[in-house]
């Protein structure tokens, strides 16, 4: 009987082996059976649709503010108490000038029924004292 | 222990999982291969079996303490999967994890994957006779020349029991060599 101890020996090995590249390919084998969270990556294409969005808002901004500009000055209509305010406190025009500007059409819509009595009229021209230098003229 | 922690947190950060993971996986694959592959000898088996185990250490990551060190709690989950994978085996087929056991070494010679010599046969023989936790024992420290402390942790028993269980291992191995 050959003694034999383990110390003696030189190391013996499990004698096992493994299929070629059976340690590159494992760790994708588990990666696609677990529920892993996969990193976000930006790639080029995605950075350049970033920029294509940007400089698409760009040009839709630049279009607009013309746009914007036209109506919001189209969209403020003037008060007409405030401008007949504005030419009495501060125009220089008179009053014969302004009858002057006034054509037929306008002379129309300025038309005012007035429904007077024949003493109402009587009292107007008896406490007149222009009207008749008017009426010459 | 530091880099441990930030190496954990970065498992279970969404952001760094991949990456962490796929670090985790280069670095542990080959350690916790060996030790399966020297519990259940065949290399498909050991295949199916590290996967197992890899599955449920990245559904488990979430609830390991950090009360032992990363390595050994992996290491544990490996022994733990390639035993039950054994005694599932045994069952299907209807015979005890040992006379398993006995059997596949008998088929290693056949074995694609083993390219042992005689004595390298030999020893696997010898081995497969001595009490299971002696066995393990034994291929930690010989094969895998694990250190009786971190084998401690993988474990659950104190150096001393293991220092005595691999002097009773080595022992009945080197009677076996003589003998056969």
């Amino acid at each position: 009987m050959k003694d034999f101890k383990l110390d003696n020996e030189s190391k013996i090995t499990p004698g096992f082996t493994i299929p070629e590249g059976y340690f590159d390919t494992f760790p994708e084998n588990i990666l696609a059976q677990i529920p892993i969270h996969e990193p976000k990556v930006n790639s080029i294409f995605d950075i350049k649709k970033t920029w294509y969005f940007v400089a698409a808002a760009i040009v839709i901004v630049m279009l607009s503010i013309p746009l914007y500009l036209k109506y919001s000055i189209n969209n403020k209509s003037l008060d007409a108490s405030e401008l007949e305010n504005y030419i009495t406190n501060n125009s220089d025009v008179s009053e014969d000038e302004i009858v002057d500007l006034l054509d037929k059409e306008d002379l129309v819509k300025m038309k005012i029924e007035f429904n007077l009595q024949n003493e109402d009229l009587e009292t107007i021209l008896s406490t007149n004292s222009n009207l008749e230098q008017y009426i010459i003229n | 222990m530091q880099e441990e922690k930030d190496f954990i947190q970065e498992l279970l950060n969404p952001k760094t999982q991949n990456q962490a993971f796929q670090k985790l996986l280069r670095n542990y694959q080959r350690p916790l291969y060996n030790q399966i592959r020297n519990i259940v000898l065949n290399h498909d088996d050991a295949n199916d079996v590290l996967q197992n185990t890899f599955v449920k250490v990245f559904q488990y990551l979430k609830d390991f303490k950090g009360d032992s060190k990363l390595f050994s709690w992996m290491y544990r989950i490996a022994t733990n999967e390639a035993f039950t994978f054994l005694n599932n085996k045994a069952k299907r087929n209807g015979i005890t994890s040992e006379a398993l056991q006995s059997k596949i070494v008998d088929n290693l010679k056949a074995d694609t994957y083993f390219d042992g010599n005689e004595i390298q046969l030999k020893l696997q023989k010898a081995i497969a006779i001595l009490p299971e936790k002696q066995q393990l024992v034994f291929k930690m420290k010989y094969y895998e020349e694990i250190k009786y402390k971190d084998m401690s942790e993988v474990l659950g028993t104190s150096v001393g029991a293991l220092k005595a269980s691999y002097h009773h291992a080595v022992k009945k191995i080197e009677e076996f060599m003589m003998t056969n």
